[in-house]
């Protein structure tokens, strides 16, 4: 009886201690939180993730990964952070957000970390510029930018060379090409032109590439100005390729950007717009499997016949914002800079087809050899013309994607949704 | 009429006390009792309902300015920006027609259901199992769920049609047949509801009325119009107010198809309160909204309670 008394006592004691211990070091490592979408490619994320926990052992990375469309996550964020809610330390959010994140005060300034506004412009000096303008609101930088991005026109290179096409340089020689290559190959599952008009973040670039292509301005002497033969251009660009050439099925109308991927990535589009992260996917480095490996060219986005437009690309990107009611800012700041540093960029961009933010890393070898396209499309890059930065942004681009949904789908017309679009724009938009 | 039961202990310990004497040594008076036992519900009640209807009510008197979402003012501005918002009189008459057709259709399949499911068959389990999964299921994933199988180019739906030769339909993208979609997942969801509920009404009706009915000859037609339906007639209430509530507060299936390229058609009121609140972060519009919402319920309760409470007496 004794000794199973002195047996139980020490089993307990040993347990208590072990559990005691046990809490004790959970206690000192700090865990922080990131938050981003799942098309972000958490696969390559978590290693450059692990890399960091071994270059600093008291700290532990959990990723929470969101919805796959920009404006599900900015929903989730809305919720989380007007809650005041410090589960999130870290967000990734599209190039887009900032402007208004900043004005709600969820973002934490960032000039202090980086050591003062003489440092900090040390520091930003290696980025791209375009980036670097939708994170420096009052002359202070409130994220990081993570990845910078455009919309490209990918193309089936072998199709195009059976046919003999030459890359389209206008809208007009995409459609009749899309035209010739349906109908020689004659099957049923090819589209010809792919695009997004679900009423998704993405469907405004849908909108505002064609209608910046054909010489328009969102704003111009202050005023919107939408409802104009750019307008009208751009819209009916997409409403005759799905009713008039039928080179694009209706489904384009709920297609978000990675069905988009997915269609052309198993050989079922000819033409397809889409941002530089489908390039890694179509050459094999993706979860899924990819039938066009070696098969897609990347150009630049087609102007009109006739039109000289200085550019017709959408700046996009995607910044990480460290959220002012983080319990451990120190600790992902440090986070923030090493994802931001040029070992983790580069890597990003190889594995995953991400365009850097990093000048320097557009003359780097090995990610040119990943992405050969870098080179020419470089200036394009740098070009990309950025969206309406406003703290009013959500109503900016609720109003945009939902009546190029309409039209696409053939709710409206194409008047009736620049009628709207102007009205509805004029007040919201100064 | 039983007296109610006094305290036995002594009058001088009883009468003159304080509460808290009388507390500790057990001899609170049943009022007294009752309030105390009821307190902590009551504070529940009070913290999850009362306090965040009140603070709607106060957050609609937050005036956010359209073009500079910082600027924030307090007053009744919210109030007028409703009665002459044609996106919330759209949102409010599509709620109300989609209302009318979800419950019609629910109840057309639901009592059915439940007259199968009442049948003294082996399967009946399997029915009442089958009935119950629809409404089990969150409605969040009942949305997107049939969402995925709306969709043009991978659903499963229209898969079964162009093998059996149709013509595809593209369910979510043209306005009329995303209100197709929606009414049809609605019906399959809370017809189960509806049905279960009826179910409850058909047991307790007694059989010796139906055999006593057929023995002097009625049809089965018959004993069901002149039996069993006036006889469900409380059940059918219940089921009828519970449905339409929730059909007027539609949110997740609505949000889910919208998210998957449905047009703005099917844009219910609950879908706008969300887009005003979440994605404008316009709190105070979003609750004013929320306030229409609420004040449409109140009228359709009391209609309900007005023509269908008398008749069941």
């Amino acid at each position: 009886m004794k000794a199973k008394n002195i047996a139980t006592l020490a089993a307990f004691g040993l347990a208590a201690g072990a559990l005691v211990l046990s809490a004790a070091t959970a206690q000192s490592k700090t865990t922080i939180t990131v938050f981003f979408g799942s098309t972000f490619r958490p696969d390559l994320m978590r290693p450059i993730f692990d890399r960091f926990e071994k270059a600093n052992p008291d700290i532990e990375v959990k990723q929470e990964l969101g919805g796959a469309t920009s404006e599900l996550q900015n929903q989730y964020l809305t919720t989380v952070l007007s809650a005041k809610d410090s589960s999130l330390d870290a967000f990734l959010i599209d190039v887009i957000r900032p402007a208004q994140f900043q004005s709600q005060g969820w973002l934490e300034p960032l000039d202090k970390y980086l050591g003062g506004s003489a440092k900090t412009q040390e520091f930003l000096s290696g980025y791209l510029p375009g980036p670097i303008n939708a994170d420096k609101i009052n002359s202070q930088i409130w994220a990081l930018p993570a990845s910078t991005d455009t919309q490209f026109l990918y193309y089936r290179k072998d199709l195009l060379a059976k046919y003999n096409l030459k890359v389209p340089k206008t809208w007009e020689e995409v459609i009749s090409q899309a035209q010739t290559v349906t109908k020689g190959e004659n099957n049923p599952q090819l589209q010809g032109l792919n695009f997004q008009g679900a009423p998704i973040e993405g469907a405004v670039c849908t909108f505002l590439q064609p209608f910046w292509a054909a010489g328009g301005e969102l704003l111009q002497n202050g005023k919107v100005n939408v409802n104009t033969e750019a307008g009208r251009k751009a819209l009916n660009l997409w409403v005759g390729a799905i009713n008039t050439s039928k080179v694009s099925p209706l489904s384009m109308a709920e297609t978000r950007t990675d069905d988009s991927r997915k269609i052309m990535q198993a050989g079922n589009a000819v033409f397809g717009l889409n941002w530089s992260y489908a390039w890694a996917h179509f050459q094999g480095n993706s979860p899924d499997p990819t039938k066009v490996k070696g098969l897609i060219g990347v150009a630049k986005l087609p102007n009109f016949a006739g039109i000289n437009a200085s550019s017709a690309n959408c700046q996009g990107g995607w910044q990480w914002g460290l959220s002012s009611f983080s319990k451990n800012k120190e600790a992902t700041f440090k986070l923030l800079k090493f994802m931001s540093s040029s070992d983790a960029q580069a890597e990003l961009s190889i594995k995953g087809g991400f365009l850097p933010v990093r000048k320097a890393l557009y003359n780097n070898s090995a990610v040119l050899k990943a992405n050969p396209h870098y080179t020419q499309l470089y200036p394009v890059i740098l070009r990309a013309k950025p969206r309406p930065v406003t703290a009013n942004y959500p109503k900016v681009s609720e109003i945009i994607r939902t009546n190029v949904n309409a039209v696409v789908s053939g709710a409206k017309t194409t008047d009736q949704a620049l009628k709207d679009m102007q009205a509805g724009l004029e007040g919201v938009l100064k | 009429m039983r007296q109610p039961e006094l305290s036995t202990a002594p009058r001088s310990q009883t009468r003159g006390a304080t509460f808290l004497a009388r507390f500790v040594s057990g001899n609170l008076r049943d009022s007294e009792l009752a309030i105390l036992l009821l307190a902590p519900s009551v504070v529940l009640l009070v913290g999850i309902m009362l306090y965040p209807m009140l603070n709607v009510f106060l957050m609609s008197l937050r005036v956010q300015n359209t073009l500079e979402p910082s600027m924030v003012t307090t007053g009744f501005e919210n109030f007028s920006r409703l009665l002459a918002d044609k996106r919330f009189l759209d949102a409010f008459t599509r709620t109300i027609w989609f209302g009318f057709l979800t419950v019609t259709g629910s109840f057309l399949i639901g009592l059915p259901l439940a007259l199968l499911a009442n049948l003294e068959t082996g399967w009946r389990w399997l029915v009442r199992v089958a009935l119950l999964l629809p409404w089990a299921m969150p409605q969040i994933i009942t949305g997107t769920m049939f969402a995925w199988m709306f969709n043009s180019q991978y659903g499963v739906f229209n898969d079964i049609l162009v093998r059996l030769g149709f013509e595809r339909i593209y369910w979510l993208i043209r306005p009329d047949s995303a209100t197709v979609a929606f009414v049809l997942t609605v019906i399959w969801k809370t017809s189960s509801f509806v049905a279960l509920i009826l179910l409850g009404g058909l047991q307790s009706i007694p059989l010796e009325l139906s055999e006593a009915a057929q023995v002097d000859g009625a049809t089965s037609t018959q004993v069901f119009w002149r039996i069993t339906l006036p006889l469900l007639r409380p059940a059918i209430a219940v089921a009828l107010i519970f449905r339409t509530l929730s059909a007027l507060q539609v949110f997740d299936i609505p949000y889910a198809f919208m998210s998957a390229g449905a047009s703005q058609s099917l844009e219910t009121l609950g879908v706008y309160v969300q887009k005003q609140t979440v994605e404008f972060t316009d709190f105070g519009y979003g609750s004013t909204v929320s306030l229409g919402l609420f004040a449409l319920s109140l009228v359709i309760t009391v209609i309900y309670l007005r023509f269908i409470r008398p008749e069941e007496s």
